[in-house]
């Protein structure tokens, strides 16, 4: 008999926070296809340690991540085990968008972001607006052009496409669908993100 | 000194300043809105990894991470704005003898270089910590820095390279800024292949080109 499992549904351009122990697995879905999802992560208790892009750069020596790699924190720890990806394509490097991004860069004054959507739930765990870590931005398509520049541009993830982790430490994790909805990068179209938490691994091919 | 059009907004001129700061040490300069920023390597090697504070706002600092989106760049050009993370511009690289920097690897910390052949060596991150605590300066959030002079190939597949840095002694950038800012640079071992022997900095600051040649 299998164990329960814990469904998160993300609201187009909403945030959502969730408690993981360690050992079980983070399903994360791409309900309708071309949706990034801010993904951050911190230690549970222990909000100074947190999943960094940065220290996960310098261990894979890549910009990207595959099936099989780990995702670090800032105290070099592995935190989550990648352990199946129906897309392959992920952005590790774009800060979460906030105020400024559509403030500043779009003259849109109290748009949605990621930022806050993932603070809303952070801040229950005294974590500060500025201490949100930076993000994995699941199903974001960020590719590196010839000249070493990014290129702004939209996902290739299909509804249904997901990433599975396994959590190696107790965590507490928010995610963002992501409300840019001025730019490539969710097609045009803010869609939901699923989430799924199980105590046994989801079965996949 | 910036070219305004309103006198009343031009600032009396500060004198030039100087911080030389140690290998395996860190050091720091306060710098006004138009003032310039010299960083020049005092070593053949050097790494300048760079953090920069607000002046006056806890919460806001110099982000490498908004300063890569910003200009949609993985790579620091000259010209390029290095802003804060409100996305407002810090300052501008004007001038860069070296023209290769790294905007993607994190500080190391005294444990990441003991558990990987540097024992004894001291991390940026404490480096860092121990200058903020001189200043009697608690910052809520340490930031990912801007690791001046470090050589880090990207290619199109995304991996990363660490390269032998070619620095060499005299080797400087120099940025325009254009908010008040403590600059704060660590000179200790990277734990970066190519870029881990560390090697002293200098710091200056003036209001224009000329005054760095006095």
């Amino acid at each position: 008999m299998s164990s329960p499992t814990t469904h998160v549904h993300v609201p187009a351009g909403h945030g959502r926070t969730f408690e993981v122990r360690r050992g079980q697995f983070i399903t994360v879905i791409d309900r309708d296809g071309q949706q990034a999802a801010d993904f951050v992560a911190i230690v549970n208790g222990q909000a100074d340690e947190y999943l960094s892009p940065t220290h996960t750069r310098r261990r894979l020596d890549s910009l990207f991540f595959s099936v099989g790699d780990c995702l670090y924190s800032n105290a070099d720890e592995a935190l989550l085990h990648v352990l199946h990806d129906t897309v392959g394509v992920h952005d590790a490097n774009v800060p979460a968008c906030d105020c400024t991004r559509f403030s500043v860069d779009f003259g849109v004054d109290g748009h949605r972001n990621c930022l806050d959507n993932m603070h809303e739930g952070l801040r229950e765990y005294g974590v500060s607006a500025v201490n949100v870590p930076e993000p994995f931005n699941l199903f974001q398509n960020g590719p590196v052009t010839a000249d070493c520049r990014m290129q702004v541009t939209d996902p290739i993830s299909k509804a249904g496409d997901r990433i599975i982790f396994r959590a190696l430490k107790d965590l507490v994790c928010a995610v963002s669908s992501c409300p840019q909805d001025i730019i490539p990068g969710n097609g045009l179209l803010v869609t939901p993100i699923d989430i799924v938490i199980s105590d046994d691994q989801p079965p996949f091919a | 000194m910036l070219l305004m059009k309103d006198a009343t907004e031009t600032r009396a001129p500060l004198p030039l300043q100087t911080v030389s700061v140690a290998a395996g040490t860190a050091g720091s300069i306060l710098v006004k809105r138009g003032q310039l920023l010299r960083i020049t390597a005092l070593n053949d090697g050097a790494v300048a990894s760079l953090f920069g504070f607000s002046e006056i706002e806890p919460d806001v600092h110099l982000s490498v991470h908004h300063t890569r989106v910003f200009s949609n760049s993985y790579v620091l050009g000259a010209g390029m704005r290095m802003v804060n993370n409100r996305r407002r511009p810090v300052m501008v690289l004007g001038k860069d003898s070296v023209g290769r920097h790294d905007l993607l690897l994190p500080a190391s910390t005294t444990s990441f270089l003991a558990a990987n052949g540097y024992a004894g060596q001291t991390g940026c991150v404490e480096a860092l910590q121990g200058e903020l605590r001189r200043l009697g300066r608690e910052q809520p959030k340490l930031p990912d820095p801007i690791n001046l002079f470090m050589h880090v190939q990207l290619d199109q597949q995304g991996t990363l390279s660490p390269q032998p840095n070619t620095v060499k002694v005299g080797d400087s950038v120099t940025c325009r800024v254009v908010l008040d800012t403590l600059f704060v640079v660590s000179t200790c071992c990277t734990g970066i292949a190519g870029n881990d022997v560390p090697g002293a900095v200098e710091l200056s600051v003036a209001e224009d080109l000329s005054d760095f040649a006095v």
